[in-house]
């Protein structure tokens, strides 16, 4: 596989800073081990989410890029062939009132369904070819696809099913205002394009 | 452990020297096995980094949203919980 990036760049000009971001997770990990007082402090860092995630998309990107060149090599029919399918899926898997976090959902569940498919045809093109030790090597990669792919599936299932609200944030007139989604307000991706221009920036995730 | 007589003299040493080549052969074959192991592994790197910083991200969503996980079960919301509170 190709040589790719794996540090998402949190230190540039972008926001979460690095502080913010390790904040955010150090208080994910103590809650996860049942800190209530860390879950409740969680509650107003979430403007902190949508951002990671759009920084984790292009993170997935790349990451696309390197699993699809992997599969296809020089191939560009074959190339195109995944990349056209890897988009009807997120196409099938998207809602219009998709946020940063659930289209970054989405994205884990399309490369993590192309990983089990790489894997299993990997080990089906060598089967007659390998040892013992390097057969276990490839039903152990298989397996671990599959278990990224479930939980992939899982956790998107499961936001969509809570429905997490997470902040919008509207930078008017130099003024930072924070509020929370309301049940009749849908945003998708082409009203965040188009509020991009008459807004300064919007982070929207609803 | 099976030992096996060899001979003496100029004929053992042969031998001897003959068992050290094939070990430090076997220990580089090894470590060329295990390190191709380690590449084959890597491979994965990337993705699994990515699904790991997802989840975590989603579960800091959850978990500040209100909802709790009760021994690796299904996500719930505590009673009393609002997420617009506050």
């Amino acid at each position: 596989m190709a040589k790719i990036v794996t540090k998402v760049d949190l230190d540039g000009d972008s926001i979460p800073t690095r502080a913010a971001f390790d904040e955010f997770f150090g208080l994910v990990d103590r809650a996860n081990g049942g800190d209530e007082r860390a879950a409740k402090a969680l509650r107003p860092k979430l403007d902190v989410v949508p951002k990671v995630a759009e920084q984790l998309g292009d993170f997935a990107g790349i990451v696309r890029k390197a699993i699809v060149t992997a599969i296809t090599g020089d191939q560009l029919a074959m190339r195109e062939a995944i990349t056209w399918k890897l988009g009807a899926l997120r196409t099938e898997l998207a809602q219009p009132s998709d946020g940063p976090l659930e289209r970054l959902l989405v994205e884990r569940v399309t490369l993590t369904w192309l990983q089990v498919h790489q894997a299993e045809g990997l080990y089906a093109q060598k089967f007659g070819e390998l040892g013992i030790e390097w057969s276990d090597a490839y039903q152990r990669r298989i397996d671990r696809a599959q278990r990224r792919y479930l939980q992939a599936i899982r956790t998107l299932a499961q936001l969509r099913r809570m429905a997490v609200p997470l902040p919008i944030q509207v930078n008017v007139a130099e003024r930072q205002v924070q509020t929370r989604p309301q049940p009749w307000l849908q945003i998708d991706a082409g009203s965040v394009a188009s509020a991009r221009g008459s807004v300064r920036s919007v982070t929207a995730s609803a | 452990m099976v030992k096996e007589y060899a001979g003496a003299g100029h004929v053992a040493l042969v031998a001897r020297d003959a068992d050290d080549r094939l070990r430090i052969v076997e220990h580089i074959e090894a470590e060329e096995r295990r390190s191709a192991l380690a590449a084959f592994e890597a491979e994965e790197a990337p993705l699994a980094d990515l699904c790991r910083r997802t989840e975590l991200l989603a579960r800091g969503a959850l978990l500040g949203a209100g909802y709790r996980r009760h021994d690796r079960g299904e996500w719930r919301k505590r009673r009393g919980e609002d997420c617009d509170e506050g």
